[in-house]
């Protein structure tokens, strides 16, 4: 590799910036006129400008979720087809774990862009597309037991040639999803982002010509490979270790591990999931994508650096996996889950687990960590059509060195928004009891965690069919440096006529808590879905009374836990008992 | 609004957080141009102390005087407003705090979630439910009603001075509830506050409306308080019946109707600037313009689209804060002339959003800043004259910019100047970034734009700006530091709504163009009351905002615009009795959907989301004439953008006149702002005396 010149860095990182800058155009399009929300409240998606070779030189940072996918979007096309078999207007799709995709809602479109009959770049996307059929709404079967089961599968193909769009395929995927409607608008909001993109991207090298940009797209990448080894490089060299469970894989009761060897080594790292478990028999595997993808961005929040996201700094990582593992599944494993449960959980074993050993001051307690994908779907009595919707929950977030959790947040590999509850119950036949922060939950630490959040929603139509995919049911957020750990996920039901909310494994023999497909609720039944409160950071007998009060104030915690768990003493004027907190805590000290 | 002829001139006044400006003119252009410090503490000191040092005889003379000001805006981003009581729907008390669960930026452990203008310890959750399609499920009791009065006077007994804001889902479909608890409380407390979201808001998204009906609720103690102490001096004065406010969708209003909804005012400081912008663009014809108005700490950028000036539902005022209320729509972005250059990673430049604002200032202020900025690396390159910043009020040192500048040249492992060139190109690009994104966004291609540029800072880098994106010229209003002072005095009085109504337009049935034309009508009859106008001066505009049934975000198609009473100048019928409404909006929203996004779904079904209406009476423009014709023309040694240093002409902008052309390289000085012409470029001085840049040889 060559490192550019110190005084090239200022037009590489204008170029850095107009890349980013049209990846955004992308996306602002993709998101105004998208029909699902899971694009357009939820931006779940990425836009991507590659090199000729398809590797990856800008994105915009919508959903790094999508990292490792979009570092091989195109390669994989490329090498599977073959680029000389592209031809200019041409426009591929495809949805394949097993051809570089992380799963299977995400769709990838490339478009390869031709100057004087020779492909210079491509532009691309990655959006989650709500419902591409399988065997519940909502294309998220906790409990499939292989890929067929989880959706209409695509290999590259194309969706327009040679300027034209390609009637069959069309036919053939609208044919397969439940919501066709819904996945036509989304095609073409993904359709009209590359378009602009593709216009963008043209004036670009209109202006700086060919060969100037074929060779800033390679410095581009030396570039950020550069900079995450200066990064890397300050690190202490060493071996560290973590582990996280799941609870079970939705078809047996058995928790699943992963288990991560993470070696700083000089100016790289190497991620080594050696010891993992098998695969699982669910959807809670993992493809290799994914693996890359959580190890990236682990290792990104661990730096805690803004770096250019491009192929380069994948360059200073590697990662170990072995085949038929749950790290990386092997054919024809289901892995719907590995993208929602299991890469956040390898984000938290870098940030959380390896971080407070490594650098303490930078590292979180445990986060809720769980998506809570929530699926539903039925017939609209009005129009006797489907309707289906692919739903998830914000966590708390772990305490910090300096600060109490954020509340209500969305995964740390994701960056979607929720659905307000006056768009949701405009859309779907369902109505909201509650939607709060689960107060009381939070791990007590000198900082706590952050809440997560309760939702009660009653069936308003006659029949409404649910799924769920979530983990957490049974392991606590972890606190750490004597934090106490955060709480639970919960999906409880109550069922018209009763006034007890029981779990999925009581009321409908599910094998698991946090995983299970196409239960029928009728009118007047209740879905509880609480996501888990983070762990705390530090000994709860260290946090500042005043900061206890406060949360007691505003209810966050009872005067009882107040005593409990930090040992501060409030007197029933609701102040802080000085005196009797000192002795309070000394006892316990 | 009576007008006599010797009332000729009118004033405007914008107060910053260093200087409050004041411009004045009078119906042939005469100027005064005045600058005072402002007095943060209590602001209307430094309005009633510029007003005293104008010639114009307040009495006799003055024929309207509008103020902008940042009081509201400070007051809620210092968050000192008042402690807010929050009543929500139960069970959903704690929505300020969920927000919308996303975050601005990725990998950033330390981030804190924007904390809520309204505390869950001031929250209270309350009977009454309304359903998606604006039914009543459980009914609001008179019990219900004396519960929450009880926990509210609980609350008042901590802190009297407290305000409330009431915010209940589906609201904008039914505001029974609302209007409840509104009642209620106005009776029983009747110096209490009380704002409803069905009143400041009623669009739908709860969390967005709540934090809206908040905003309103937090500010209005304290704008009640500062109109009270403007009336009083204005009155003094034997002036307020003159007297407006400008408001944050860029108009004005009567200073007695000020206070009706404070979050009006939030972004009032701000709106001159923009219709400003919007003046200057109509004078040189220019149709498609963005305004940039660079002053220290940020840039505000606005949009002007065929001759019309952007307005949005939508602002943030920080990240995760919003208000959905017509504003005039700005994208503020961290670039202004203390904005800090700094070492990113391994070695790579980054310029601002971090700020030294004005104390310390840039390193050259001399006030102990030691971080470069964008107005130092101006003083190394020798565009700015240290000894004349701000008309010499404010001296430069040298020696310090070179120092703070040195040290970012350490660092990257470059020389002074080349550093300082880079400072102001990555200052140029994002400045660029932000034009092409609020272009693009609106669907249109910059390059069909003039850049319009102003403020302090603005004129140092509007040619390079526009040379970045190909834009058509770049254009230097007069006395730019004070455009936006001066973009008070020209704003029309202006009435905005926005309500939600889901409509599906292949409806035969539906009732949008009525609800329409109902809105319009209402609009019309406040601004009739507000200021006596004839019906004959009231201008309607309205709009529909549609998508394709299915889809999350729409498209804003205007209607109507003219006269209620008389004939209408375009676009769509909105007479209920007119059956061509439907057909017409149809076709006009497939018209918008393929300019912004390059396609169309013809065979989709289109459903409205929001309808828009705005009542105004336009302002009176008129021309400043601040050049007294009298300077100097002198040369020294700046710098260029390639690095080499060239002898350059120095011209004082008072000896400009109209058709004058001069080649770059050249510096133009006037006391509120300097102007730098790269080499390649033309500036022609045209009949307004606006400065016109462009690349090439002139004609």
């Amino acid at each position: 590799m060559t490192k550019p010149e110190r005084h090239d860095n200022i037009g590489l990182t204008l170029l850095n910036q107009n890349l980013v800058n049209i990846c955004d155009e992308m996306a602002v399009s993709m998101m105004r006129t998208a029909y699902s929300p899971i694009f357009s409240e939820g931006l779940d998606f990425s836009t991507l400008i590659l090199d000729e070779h398809g590797n990856l030189v800008a994105t915009a940072g919508l959903n790094p979720a999508m990292l490792g996918a979009s570092l091989y979007a195109a390669t994989w096309i490329i090498q599977e087809v073959g680029a000389e078999n592209f031809e200019e207007g041409d426009i591929w799709i495809y949805n394949d774990p097993y051809r570089g995709g992380s799963h299977m809602p995400e769709h990838m479109m490339i478009l390869p862009i031709y100057i004087d009959g020779e492909i210079v770049a491509y532009v691309g996307n990655i959006a989650h597309m709500a419902e591409i059929g399988g065997m519940a709404a909502g294309s998220f079967s906790a409990t499939a037991t292989d890929i067929y089961q989880e959706g209409l599968r695509l290999p590259p193909v194309k969706l327009f040639e040679r300027g034209e769009p390609v009637k069959d395929i069309w036919r053939i995927v609208l044919t397969n999803h439940r919501t066709p409607a819904n996945s036509w608008g989304d095609l073409h909001a993904m359709l009209g982002s590359l378009y602009i993109g593709e216009r963008r991207l043209r004036q670009l090298i209109e202006e700086r010509g060919v060969p100037n940009i074929r060779k800033s797209f390679t410095q581009l990448q030396d570039f950020a490979e550069q900079h995450i080894r200066d990064e890397i490089q300050a690190l202490p060299d060493g071996v560290y270790c973590a582990e996280d469970r799941f609870d079970d894989d939705g078809i047996g009761n058995t928790p699943y591990y992963i288990r991560l060897t993470m070696i700083i080594d000089g100016d790289r790292v190497v991620f080594d999931f050696t010891g993992s478990d098998p695969q699982a028999a669910g959807a809670i595997n993992a493809p290799y994508v994914v693996t890359l993808s959580g190890s990236l961005n682990g290792l990104l929040y661990f730096l805690g650096r803004r770096l250019p996201v491009n192929a380069g700094i994948s360059r200073a990582v590697r990662v170990v996996t072995q085949s038929g593992t749950i790290c990386n599944v092997r054919h024809p494993g289901a892995c719907v889950g590995g993208q929602t449960e299991y890469q956040p959980k390898l984000i938290e074993m870098i940030v959380s687990g390896i971080l407070s050993k490594l650098g303490p001051d930078r590292a979180t307690a445990g986060t809720g960590n769980t998506s809570l994908n929530f699926l539903f779907g039925g017939i609209d009595p009005k129009t006797h059509e489907y309707f289906a919707h692919y739903h998830f929950e914000g966590h708390g977030w772990g305490g910090r060195k300096t600060l109490d959790g954020n509340s209500a947040q969305i995964m740390l590999h994701a960056n979607c928004r929720n659905t307000p509850v006056e768009i949701f119950e405009t859309r779907y036949p369902w109505l909201h009891h509650d939607y709060s922060l689960s107060q009381g939950t939070a791990g007590a630490g000198e900082h706590r965690g952050g809440l997560g959040v309760s939702r009660d929603i009653e069936v308003l139509g006659d029949v409404i069919t649910v799924s769920v995919l979530a983990d957490r049911g049974e392991r606590r957020p972890e606190g750490i440096l004597g934090g106490a750990p955060g709480s639970l996920t919960e999906v409880l039901v109550k069922r018209a006529g009763s006034d007890e909310f029981q779990d999925f494994r009581v009321a409908e023999g599910s094998k698991s808590l946090t995983k299970f497909v196409n239960v029928r609720l009728k009118k007047g039944d209740v879905v509880r879905l609480v996501s888990p409160s983070g762990g705390g950071y530090g000994d709860p007998l260290d946090r500042e009374p005043a900061l206890v009060l406060s949360d007691v104030i505003d209810r966050f915690i009872t005067k009882e836990q107040a005593l409990e768990e930090y040992g501060v003493v409030i007197t029933p004027d609701t102040t802080v008992d000085l005196a009797a907190t000192a002795t309070a805590r000394s006892k316990r000290k | 609004m009576t007008k006599r002829d010797d009332r000729s001139w009118r004033i405007g006044i914008d107060t910053g957080g260093t200087f409050t400006d004041l411009v004045a003119v009078d119906s042939s252009g005469n100027t005064i141009l005045r600058k005072v410090s402002s007095t943060p503490a209590k602001p209307s000191l430094a309005v009633f102390e510029a007003l005293a040092r104008t010639e114009v005889n307040l009495d006799e003379e003055l024929e309207r005087f509008i103020l902008g000001t940042t009081i509201v805006t400070n007051a809620v981003i210092q968050r000192k407003g008042a402690e807010t009581i929050l009543l929500t729907t139960a069970g959903f008390e704690d929505v300020l705090y969920i927000q919308r669960i996303d975050r601005p930026k990725m990998y950033d452990l330390q981030w804190v979630k924007a904390a809520p203008y309204a505390l869950r310890r001031n929250t209270i959750g309350v009977p009454g439910r309304v359903l998606a399609d604006g039914s009543i499920r459980e009914d609001l009791t008179q019990a219900d009603l004396v519960a929450v009065g009880d926990s509210i006077e609980a609350l008042l007994a901590g802190n009297a001075d407290m305000a409330v804001a009431v915010a209940f889902l589906f609201s904008y479909l039914n505001d029974t509830h609302e209007r409840l608890v509104g009642d209620y409380l106005a009776q029983r407390f009747p110096d209490l506050p009380i704002s409803l979201s069905c009143d400041v808001a009623p669009v739908w998204r709860e969390y967005e409306r709540t934090s809206t009906t908040v905003m309103d609720a937090y500010c209005q103690r304290v704008a009640r308080g500062f109109l009270q102490e403007m009336t009083k001096g204005l009155e003094d004065l034997g002036i307020r019946e003159r007297s407006a406010l400008m408001k944050s969708n860029g108009g004005q209003v009567p200073i007695d109707h000020a206070a009706s909804r404070p979050i009006d005012m939030v972004l009032s400081g701000l709106s001159g600037g923009m219709i400003a912008g919007h003046f200057w663009s109509q004078q040189l014809n220019s149709s498609r313009a963005v305004s940039l108005d660079m002053g220290g700490t940020s840039a505000d950028v606005g949009v002007i689209i065929d001759g019309r000036l952007g307005f949005s539902g939508t602002h943030e005022i920080e990240w995760g804060i919003p208000i959905t209320i017509p504003v005039i729509d700005v994208t503020t972005i961290g670039a202004g002339g203390s904005s800090i250059a700094a070492i990113d990673y391994g070695g790579l430049l980054r310029v601002g959003p971090e700020s030294a604002g004005a104390d310390p200032g840039p390193a050259c202020y001399g006030k102990g800043g030691v971080n470069a900025t964008i107005t130092d690396a101006n003083v190394v390159l020798g565009r700015l004259d240290p000894s004349f910043f701000l008309g010499g009020e404010l001296s430069l040192d040298a020696d310090l910019a070179s120092k703070a500048v040195e040290g970012i040249a350490q660092e990257l492992d470059l020389d002074l100047v080349s550093t300082a060139n880079a400072i102001i190109a990555v200052a140029v690009d994002n400045m660029a970034g932000a034009v092409r994104l609020v272009t693009v966004d609106r669907g249109y291609d910059y390059r069909d734009f003039d850049l319009i540029a102003f403020g302090g800072a603005g004129p140092l880098h509007a040619a390079r700006i526009a040379d970045r994106l190909g834009m058509r010229r770049a254009i230097i209003p007069p006395s730019p530091g004070l455009v936006s002072a001066f973009g008070t005095l020209i704003a029309d009085e202006r009435i905005d709504q926005r309500i939600t109504l889901v409509r599906r337009l292949d409806d035969p049935s539906n009732d949008l163009p009525v609800a329409l034309a109902g809105l319009a009508n209402a609009l019309v009859k406040s601004m009739i009351e507000q200021t006596g106008a004839d019906q004959a001066d009231v201008l309607a505009e309205t709009s529909v905002s549609c998508r394709y049934v299915g889809q999350n975000y729409e498209q804003e198609v205007r209607t109507y615009s003219g006269h209620l009473d008389r004939s209408f100048e375009l676009a769509i019928s909105i007479d209920p009795n007119d059956p061509s409404f439907r057909v017409s909006l149809t076709e006009a929203f497939h018209e918008s959907h393929r300019r912004a996004y390059g396609y169309a779904l013809e065979d989709q079904p289109i459903e409205s989301v929001y309808l828009g209406a705005t009542a105004l009476i336009r302002g009176n423009p008129v021309r400043p004439q601040p050049y007294s014709g009298e300077g100097k023309r002198t040369k020294r040694q700046v710098c260029v953008d390639d690095g080499t240093w060239v002898e350059t002409d120095i011209i004082d902008r008072n000896v400009l006149k109209p058709g004058d052309q001069f080649a770059g390289p050249l510096i133009v000085m006037e006391p509120t702002s300097t102007t730098y012409v790269p080499p390649g470029f033309t500036m022609q001085v045209d009949d307004a005396r606006c400065l016109v840049l462009s690349k090439g040889v002139g004609e």
